[in-house]
């Protein structure tokens, strides 16, 4: 990789997290001569997803960036400048993962047999209308979250005590999502070499496909509703039905659930109905407006159940969300469900960083040029004109640019970052299910959101199951999120193990409680950098955060092409082969 | 630009497709021939089968193509070796197959399918039942495959209870497919029959269907398929046959039966006579034109009967009704109505049934006001629980009805009317001979068969539109006031032998040909058509016409 490079390009990009990824193919689409580069031998940076192996080697040693860096520090005395130019050095973000640390309970080689591929960043997507991966939003699946923190009330048994005084509104409320997953990859079976035959396979059908459309390889997700055993305690305290059932969102879940009574069918069609369109009927919630969602979905004669899981599992929002909030977030679910089978989700079968991975094969489709392991350790910016002329790369080259954008793992010297938030999350392989499910359900992701309480933060759980390929049969993934500050790693593992073994403990299921085969923490910052300092054509992006769905990624990419490009359509339709003329 | 890539323009893709099609057709024209050629020589080969097969994928609806291939296959039959034949009409079947899937409605290819699976032996119909679920999946109204499926289900003798397990499935789906809901009418009472009626559902499974539907019109009220499928289970009463009312007249010596449901000419061999208690043979003759009718009559000759009382008796399967001539000309014996009359026929489940379907469709009224379906439900099972004491409720619902449902105004406003005559009834004693429906807002006349001795009928005052229904059937009616409606027409009042006095006042007849039909009236004395719009010369005309009759017309 060290053959030098063309140094001339209208953009140059440096890292190949979704975002950048975008930009690169929405650029490519309109002929802008992009140069894309990344310092990984992966596509995707922080978007990326792993096999368990690289999973550990990547918590050992998120980016293998000291090296690198001092490297850089010496290599920046090699750079020549002439004098009204200035080198600025391009550092690695290093905040992106923090505390890291995973264990494994089996020996090492039985581990190696079981776990098929994790996908470090399963985001599960909504489906839109004007289905352009634009549209998509981002699903952030697998860190360890809130759940953690409504177990941890389940795993202390003074704090599940009290729990059960709690009042109902603490209820928790899980949705969970069954997303089939195509690629099974059961490395007990197949082995490294078959994988590898799968991501041609893949690759195979992305070029042909050529087109953006063709990434989104993947499959429904369905929304339940499983209790853990804490909120057993809880309902069962309350006289409520204690079986996980999944949440009604769609009107023919709500016609064949057996969680709610025909009365609150009808209720829940009718707050569908409105917020279905809910623009249309601003009288509905006229007097709603400076008030919350949960007090306007109490005003609907909801239940208390019913009220929880459309705040926490359908519009997904917390109890200080204003009303108009809530019914846009509503709104957005349920334009989603139907698009592609009975939920709003889709789960990517190939993780998600195979996302990243298609539009950068879309750039190069329309002449990008790509190259791994290569980046850059700074740029020259120009004094007289305060603007960023050219990069160098690592092998010394210098390429000139007339913009430069960096994903969020790459920082130029001097910029300002801010830590915005940070979420802490965790990733488990269990051997049972942790929502029990009913019969016919055995392919499934779950979506399992927990609404905070006891003055711990929401979680969300996702599991996703052996048909999501990412683990071999009878074997579960369980990614936790939980979007805090204050939940320490520490607090969170404890919270998660029990969260995770009483919850099947439930008296309605098998007794056998799921054993933790592999589990592994850390924490995510979302950083801010502080564009002021930078010249006006170098543009930073923002890595993912805890979002559902690709809409803050996509918007964003959007933005930054309409910067570069005022007036140009951001990815149009690409041409079928045959509407191509061939000289 | 360079680099650029280069898309052809809309005129230019257009161009390549008409040449394409051009090519196409022209390719379809030879084939055609050639097949055309092979069909007018019987010519049953590999080669035709190739040639009718490339044709079939470009147009699976071409019927005479298909005929030649079936042609084929018997021919085969006689000729091939069962390992040939077995090839052969596998090759067919994936064939089908994929005319299917570029074509899931085509007659043709279903037909074909049946066809095969007939005629081949050992067919798997296993695979043929995944075939439709399969298709099913992809449009689950499509009836073809309904009907295929009914087809491979008789010929294969998988259980109701599977079927009813797969209607499940599709509505748990989509609750608005009324195929699956009408699927499971069909299957329900041969897995689960009730005891008493082998076309009904035994009630525990009555009560569950209910509970399911229940689930569907609570999540969408609006939904037509779940209302349809509520009062398929509710059931619509039988109305059993029976005598309604019989009728002696020494004038015209005519004995007149009439039956509460219409009757052939067969149904009346069960019609017993007895002339004082001695059976006596008669020939029955409808009073009206049709082969099922309500009034039938039989000459009764004067020489049959005693001189002075007479007995007769008419007897219809456990019903009897028997009149006592003691001298006078003309008698009659009618059924004594109540309220239970006309109950049984809006439902016959059970009265516990019926009052909790009403409870919780009381229930859905209050969280969804003025939905069209809901009420209607509600006055059906009103009139099936109690009709005296829902009567005011029923007409505001109906009322209310008129409003949110506008354009099935009338709809419901005739339904109105049937209630209030049959209300009517069930409280009269019919032996009265006279009828009062005035000022009942009544927009239509129903039930005429209760009326059959009535000799006088007042419906004035009402909202009537036209006279078309058969007063015939009122073979006793000497007097008919229908003043003060919106009477456009007359066309039922022919022949009504014994009608003396008819009062078409304040109507909106407008001419002398709408009043023809009373010209058959024989014993017509007088006629009222004040304030109608009828020309002054009609009225001279038919002065002329009918110079023995009273006319007034002002």
């Amino acid at each position: 990789m060290n053959e030098a490079l063309p140094d001339d390009f209208d953009v140059i990009i440096i890292g190949t997290g979704l975002p950048a990824a975008v930009v690169s193919g929405a650029l490519s689409r309109v002929d802008k001569k992009v140069l894309h580069l990344d310092r990984n031998d992966y596509y995707g940076g922080s978007w990326s997803s792993f096999n368990i192996k690289s999973v550990e080697t990547f918590l050992q040693n998120p980016y293998d960036s000291a090296e690198y860096l001092n490297k850089d520090g010496e290599e920046t005395s090699n750079i020549e400048v002439s004098e009204d130019e200035e080198f600025v050095p391009i550092l690695q973000n290093k905040n992106f993962i923090t505390k890291a640390e995973y264990s494994c309970y089996l020996k090492r080689r039985s581990v190696k047999m079981v776990i098929g591929r994790i996908n470090l960043l399963p985001f599960i997507r909504f489906s839109e209308k004007n289905e352009e991966p634009a549209q998509s939003s981002s699903p952030c699946v697998d860190t360890c979250q809130s759940d953690v923190v409504e177990q941890s009330c389940a795993s202390k048994p003074d704090d599940s005590l009290k729990s059960g005084e709690t009042p109902i509104s603490e209820e928790v409320q899980k949705r969970e999502e069954s997303p089939k997953v195509e690629n099974c990859n059961d490395p007990a079976t197949q082995g490294d070499g078959d994988s590898v035959e799968k991501e041609k396979e893949l690759t195979q059908e992305l070029d042909k496909a050529k087109t953006k459309e063709k990434v989104d390889v993947s499959e429904v997700v369905k929304p339940r509703f499983p209790l853990s055993e804490d909120f057993y305690k809880q309902w069962r305290h309350y006289n409520l039905d204690l079986s996980p059932k999944r949440v009604p969102c769609s009107r023919a879940d709500v016609f064949s659930s057996k969680f709610v009574s025909v009365v609150e069918k009808r209720i829940l069609m009718r707050l569908f109905t409105l917020c279905a369109n809910y623009k249309d009927h601003e009288q509905e919630y006229q007097n709603f407006r400076e008030k919350t969602f949960i007090e306007f979905l109490a005003s609907r004669r909801l239940s208390l159940k019913a009220q929880h899981f459309v705040l926490y599992s359908i519009a997904m929002v917390s109890e200080t969300t204003s009303t108009l909030d809530g019914l846009a977030a509503t709104h957005k679910f349920l334009h989603s469900l139907g698009r592609y089978g009975n939920s709003a989700f889709l789960w990517p079968s190939y993780g998600v960083g195979e996302i990243p991975q298609a539009f950068c094969r879309f750039s190069a489709v329309f002449g990008g040029t790509f190259c791994l392991r290569r980046y850059a350790v700074g740029f020259i910016k120009d004094k007289t004109t305060g603007r960023c002329t050219a990069i160098v790369d690592n092998t010394g080259q210098k390429i000139r640019c007339g913009t430069l954008i960096l994903d969020d793992l790459n920082l130029p010297h001097g910029a300002n970052t801010t830590s915005t938030s940070s979420v802490d999350r965790a990733i488990y392989v269990i051997d049972s299910t942790v929502s029990k499910s009913d019969a016919e359900q055995i392919i499934q992701v779950s979506l399992v959101t927990i609404p905070p309480m006891c003055d711990n933060p929401a979680v969300r759980l996702i599991e996703a199951g052996p048909l999501c390929c990412v683990c071999p049969k009878n074997n579960y993934v369980v990614h936790g999120i939980c979007f805090t500050n204050y939940c320490t790693k520490k607090n969170c593992e404890k919270q998660h193990e029990t969260n995770i073994k009483p919850e099947v403990g439930g008296e309605d299921s098998q007794s056998r409680k799921p054993v933790i085969l592999w589990s592994c923490h850390f924490t995510m910052t979302d950083t801010n950098t502080d564009n002021s300092t930078l010249p006006p054509n170098v543009i930073t992006l923002q890595g993912p955060r805890m979002d559902l769905g690709f809409d803050r990624a996509m918007n964003e990419a959007r933005e930054v092409f309409l910067r570069i490009c005022p007036g140009e359509d951001f990815l149009p339709r690409a041409p079928d082969p045959e509407e191509i003329v061939f000289d | 630009m360079h680099g650029r890539l280069k898309v052809k323009t809309t005129a230019v893709q257009e161009e390549e497709k008409r040449i394409k099609r051009q090519k196409k057709l022209k390719l379809f024209q030879g084939a055609l021939a050639a097949a055309f050629k092979k069909i007018h020589s019987k010519e049953y080969d590999p080669e035709g089968l190739y040639i009718t097969q490339e044709i079939l994928a470009a147009n699976s609806d071409y019927y005479t193509i298909w005929n030649y291939r079936k042609n084929a296959f018997l021919h085969f039959k006689n000729t091939k070796t069962s390992d040939e034949l077995l090839k052969c009409f596998q090759d067919e079947l994936s064939f089908l197959q994929n005319c299917l899937k570029n074509n899931p409605k085509s007659y043709s290819c279903w037909n074909q399918r049946c066809f095969v699976l007939l005629t081949m032996s050992d067919p798997d119909w296993k695979k043929e039942l995944q075939l439709c679920d399969l298709f099913l999946q992809f449009d689950d109204r499509n009836f073809h495959c309904w009907d295929y499926r009914r087809f491979v289900v008789q010929h294969s003798a998988v259980l109701p209870g599977e079927e009813i397990q797969f209607t499940h499935k599709l509505i748990e789906n989509n609750f608005s497919n009324y195929s699956s809901w009408h699927y499971r009418s069909k299957l329900l009472p041969i897995e689960c029959p009730d005891a008493s009626d082998k076309n009904r559902i035994g009630e525990k499974m009555l009560l569950e269907e209910l509970e399911l539907v229940q689930n569907a019109f609570f999540t969408d009220p609006n939904d037509q398929s779940a209302w349809f499928y509520h009062r398929w289970l509710l059931g619509r009463g039988e109305t059993k046959q029976s005598l309604l009312s019989l009728h002696v007249s020494l004038l015209d010596n005519k004995l007149t039966c009439t039956l509460r449901k219409p009757a052939s000419i067969k149904d009346c061999s069960r019609l017993n006579v007895y002339i004082n208690d001695n059976p006596h043979v008669v020939v029955w003759k409808g009073c009206n034109q049709g082969k099922y009718q309500h009034v039938w009559q039989s000459d009764l000759p004067k020489k049959d009967l005693f001189s002075g009382e007479n007995k007769i008796k008419v007897e219809f399967g456990s019903s009897e009704l028997m009149v006592e001539m003691t001298g006078q000309d003309e008698a009659i014996s009618c059924i004594q109505t109540n309220t239970e009359t006309f109950r049984q026929s809006s439902s016959d489940a059970k009265l516990s049934v019926l009052t909790e379907e009403l409870k919780s469709c009381e229930e859905l009224n209050d969280l969804e006001p003025g939905n069209k379906w809901v009420m209607l439900t509600l006055v059906l099972l009103m009139r099936a629980i109690d009709p005296t004491h829902y009567s005011s409720q029923v007409h505001d619902t109906l009322h209310e009805l008129c409003t949110v449902d506008g354009m099935r105004q009338c709809y419901y406003q005739d339904l109105m009317s049937k209630f209030v005559i049959e209300d009517h009834i069930a409280a009269v004693d019919l032996h009265q001979r006279c009828i009062d429906l005035h000022g009942k807002a009544l927009t239509r006349v129903c039930r005429f068969e209760f009326f059959s001795t009535i000799t006088s009928l007042n419906l004035s005052h009402n909202q009537l539109h036209s006279l078309n229904s058969p007063f015939k059937l009122l073979h006793c009616l000497q007097k008919l006031d229908v003043s003060e409606n919106e009477i456009v027409e007359i066309s039922g009042l022919k022949d009504l032998t014994k009608l003396v006095l008819l009062n078409l006042d304040s109507n909106k007849i407008s001419s002398l040909k709408t009043l023809e039909p009373v010209t058959t009236c024989a014993a017509l004395q007088k006629i009222s058509v004040k304030s109608n719009r009828i020309p002054l010369e009609d009225i001279d005309s038919l002065l002329q016409i009918l110079p023995n009759v009273e006319i007034v017309y002002e």
